[in-house]
């Protein structure tokens, strides 16, 4: 394509460009500077830590530790392998694997895979140390460490019924947690609702209820209710099979409808062809479990409420009276 | 009434009658060709009079994984040719399905739980179902799948992410979807085959060497509604409980259900082997016998409670898991008829029940190498325990892979013989303890994998007397087989082993009469079916698993094994039979 452009337009033009790209040359130097003085480009920009410099990860003390944290947790036969030398994940020595690569996947994990996030079970400082042991050479550096290890009677797991510490007045956010999250319990609250980006979100999600008072909590839990958002109304759906549908709508497309049929919990997401509808009704009564105060104790729903909150007040039963 | 009317009457009642028989035999008829999936609880419990069909991921609810078709014999199975193959398209973690054929279509599921509906006929591929997952999933157990359940115009599957799915059977829409349980908080999925039971679809999970409290869930095969759960760990209050300690072990005992079972419907009975108690290695955090874990549970398939339980292997030290196929088979000796329960356990034995009392009949061994016990007694009792050790490592026989996979064993009415594979080996197996965290991996344990002291790793097939564990043939291998076993009424014996030949022995004998190289090693199972007369084996080839991608710490050669996924069907050539 031709541009016909006006000579001392086009001498200005290529002033202007060439100070431009002067601009991006030293901003780019500096930007190399920078990273080279931090340590290498893919670890500074992947994680908040420091690695350690290269002789630290050389170092045998820091290595042997490493090969005692990595054993118990990924050296089962299911995983790495005893050594990280494979099992039914793949094998992690002498295969060249760069540190900072090996950093981020033990940190963040791997989507789609078995391999899980580990940030919750090591500190960054461990997880440098598996590192330097998975880097070093496999045929001299022991798989397991065997000396020293004995069974250590804290590691049973210890009865959390929240007696102990928590007085009876005030909420615990980590038993009410706890609560929420309970997957042995038939109707606890993540079946329908998401929290933090867990749980299913059939009715709202609850991240943020800093409006309600605590009294309101327990209303809206304990009491009928009635609901005012059409998002989370109930359909009450008839099928032309006989069949009833008692849920809340997750989508719909051009020929079918799918709900959630909260019937029975864990709630089903069906499909439903609009062909096969006979009735469809809406009504704001909600689906919600009505016998909370029955199967939570006083102390569970100050807990539950507590968590929800999420305030840096303490909750106390006073305020739920 | 006089005679003349009374003629008539007859007549025209006789009439009638012809018209309803023969309304009802063509619906019936119509029904089996026309509609898709349509199994009900009835047509499965008598899957056997359709041998037409392979039905249920066992072939029918008796778990032999035998089929009474035999246009394909010992004599001619020779002339076998490949008539078609289906690819599915993705080649990661192998093929480890067992497909199912009802009506000449066949349903099967791959990796990442993608699932096809193909004329049984020709491989031609009828409909695809993606499963889509969220964007940021964890899958604990792999991506692999074993199978499908097909019933009332539906397939069901379990997912990596721990949901059970239905979609429609003849145009493979989603028609109901359940999440179990969130999968990172249980570290468990499914990847086990579902089976219908009346008018259930039962399914197990995984989880057993995570810190996760094992369950069997019984959904209502046609909107999904939970019907009922059973927990493989008793809660406090519950009988059994007091097998665990006082702390919060129960919670993160494991239990696994990772397989799937058998039925009886004489007695309405679900039988269901249950997987180890976690941590695997590490039993000091939770003394006592740990109930049902490493158990046989006998299940009332409407309720879903208890009938009768079997432990095998209490207090378990070893991850030798009771999870793998419970086979049913009724054995008259002196004049005796002993309805029992045939069990074969990772531990290299296995176990004979009665399946109406839950009683010991007997335990033999299916491998020579065991040390991880002296014996068991004529009682069922454990006679000297060989447990690992924190802070040294001890050999125990077998090891962690098994005296076999879960790949199933088959079992012949007409031999009488019971077909299984086994493996010779060891590990040197450390305890690491670890800490129960909800649904992190709980395995407590190294192991580095040993030769038997009596020379080197090696593997065999053989046949047995499922009661008395006499060994009637034996055939050696060099890699363990990791493909289920398939026999016949054409006394044929089918698998496939991990270098990609699929082969054909005789069930009699052992004798070795065909094989077809797939070109990827097998880790299904091959099942036989018949369409318009004509009888067919398929078997899914393509190697991958857990315990495959662990097969290079041990034979590193097999770290050149190359993956595939691709079923093959073969018959006998057209006008020779």
């Amino acid at each position: 394509m031709i541009t016909v452009v006006e000579a001392g337009s086009q001498q200005r033009m290529r002033r202007e460009s060439s100070a431009s790209r002067v601009v991006i040359l030293i901003l780019f130097l500096a930007v190399l500077a920078f990273f080279s003085a931090r340590g290498s480009f893919e670890s500074a920009t992947c994680q908040a830590q420091t690695s350690p410099d290269g002789d630290r990860l050389k170092d045998p003390q820091f290595i042997s530790e490493g090969a005692k944290l990595f054993a118990p947790v990924c050296g089962n036969a299911y995983c790495h392998g005893a050594g990280g030398k494979g099992g039914g994940a793949p094998r992690l020595r002498d295969r060249g694997l760069e540190p900072a690569y090996l950093f981020k996947t033990i940190s963040s994990g791997i989507s789609g895979t078995a391999m899980l996030s580990f940030k919750s079970e090591f500190s960054d400082e461990q997880i440098w140390k598996i590192v330097a042991f998975i880097m070093s050479d496999a045929a001299t550096n022991p798989a397991i460490v065997v000396e020293g290890t004995t069974l250590d009677k804290t590691m049973v797991a210890t009865t959390k019924s929240g007696d102990s510490e928590s007085s009876f007045m005030t909420g615990s956010a980590e038993a009410g947690k706890a609560l929420f999250f309970d997957s042995s319990q038939p109707r606890s609250c993540q079946l329908c609702h998401s929290l933090q980006g867990e749980g299913t979100p059939i009715g709202p999600d609850l991240s943020k209820l800093s409006n309600e008072t605590p009294k309101e909590l327990l209303q809206k839990i304990v009491l009928t209710r009635q609901i005012n958002d059409p998002r989370f109304a109930t359909l009450n759906i008839t099928l032309r099979s006989g069949d009833k549908i008692v849920g809340v709508k997750k989508e719909e497309d051009g020929d079918s409808i799918r709900v959630y049929d909260t019937t029975e919990l864990p709630a089903v997401l069906r499909t439903v062809r609009k062909s096969e509808i006979v009735k469809l009704e809406t009504s704001n009564e909600s689906v919600m479990p009505k016998e909370y105060a029955s199967t939570y104790s006083m102390k569970q729903l100050l807990d539950l409420i507590t968590f929800l909150k999420a305030s840096k007040t303490a909750v106390t039963l006073k305020d739920l009276l | 009434m006089n005679k003349w009317i009374k003629c008539r009457l007859i007549r025209a009642s006789l009439l009638v009658l012809a018209f309803i028989v023969a309304i009802t035999a063509f619906a019936r008829q119509a029904r089996a060709q026309d509609g898709y999936g349509d199994l009900t609880g009835e047509r499965l419990v008598n899957a056997r009079r359709e041998p037409q069909n392979w039905a249920t991921y066992f072939g029918a609810y008796d778990a032999w994984r035998y089929s009474s078709l035999d246009q394909i014999r010992a004599d001619n199975v020779k002339n076998l040719v490949p008539v078609w193959a289906f690819q599915t398209g993705k080649v990661e973690g192998g093929l480890n399905a067992t497909p199912l054929v009802v009506d000449g279509i066949m349903y099967l599921i791959a990796s990442e739980n993608r699932v096809f509906a193909l004329n049984a006929e020709t491989g031609q591929r009828l409909w695809t179902y993606n499963y889509k997952v969220p964007r940021d999933f964890f899958s604990p157990y792999g991506k692999f799948n074993r199978g499908v359940a097909v019933g009332y115009g539906l397939v069901f599957f379990g997912t990596m992410d721990n949901h059970v799915v239905a979609v429609n059977a003849q145009t493979g829409k989603e028609v109901w979807n359940v999440e179990v349980e969130d999968v990172k908080k249980c570290g468990c999925n499914i990847n086990g085959a579902p089976f219908i039971v009346k008018d259930k679809v039962i399914v197990g999970g995984t989880g057993g060497d995570s810190a996760h409290r094992g369950y069997i869930n019984a959904f209502n095969a046609k909107t999904g509604r939970l019907a009922w759960r059973f927990y493989t760990i008793p809660g406090p209050g519950e009988p059994g409980h007091e097998t665990w300690p006082e702390t919060d072990m129960w919670k993160y005992g494991g239990g696994s259900t990772w397989l799937t079972g058998s039925y009886d419907p004489a007695q309405n009975l679900i039988f269901w082997g249950i997987g180890n108690p976690s941590s695997d290695f590490n039993n000091s955090v939770r003394p006592g016998e740990n109930l049902y874990t490493n158990c046989i549970v006998a299940i009332d398939a409407d309720t879903g409670k208890l009938k009768w339980y079997y432990q095998e292997i209490p207090h378990d030290a070893w991850d030798f898991d009771s999870a793998y196929e419970p086979v049913l088979m009724d054995i008259t000796r002196n004049g005796k008829t002993e309805k029992l329960l045939v069990h074969p356990n990772k531990s290299g034995y296995v176990w004979v029940l009665n399946r109406e009392t839950g009683k010991f009949v007997n335990a033999w061994p299916y491998v020579d190498t065991i040390t991880w016990v002296k014996s068991i007694d004529k009682d069922g009792k454990l006679v000297g325990r060989n447990e690992p050790e924190a802070g040294k490592a001890n050999l125990i026989c077998p090891n962690w892979g098994g005296g076999r996979s879960w790949n199933h064993s088959a079992y012949s009415p007409r031999t009488g013989l019971w077909y299984n594979d086994g493996i010779e080996w060891c590990a040197n197996v450390t305890v690491l303890p670890q800490e129960a965290r909800e649904g992190r991996p709980f395995v407590a344990g190294n192991v580095d994998v040993k030769p038997p002291p009596d020379g080197k790793i090696r593997a065999h097939l053989d046949a047995f007397d499922p009661l008395t564990g006499q060994k009637k043939w034996t055939l050696p291998f060099k890699y363990p087989i990791l493909a289920s076993l398939l026999v016949t009424a054409g006394d044929v014996l089918f698998t496939g082993d991990v270098e990609g030949h699929f082969i054909a022995f005789d069930a009699k004998s052992g004798k070795q009469l065909w094989s077809f190289n797939t070109g990827s090693g097998h880790r299904g199972g091959p099942i036989t079916y018949s369409v318009k007369g004509r009888q067919y084996v398929a078997v899914p080839s393509g190697l991958g698993s857990i315990f495959v991608s662990g097969m290079p710490a041990t034979w590193p050669e097999a770290a050149d094994f190359q993956s595939g996924s691709t079923v093959f069907a073969f018959a006998l050539p057209e006008g020779k039979k």
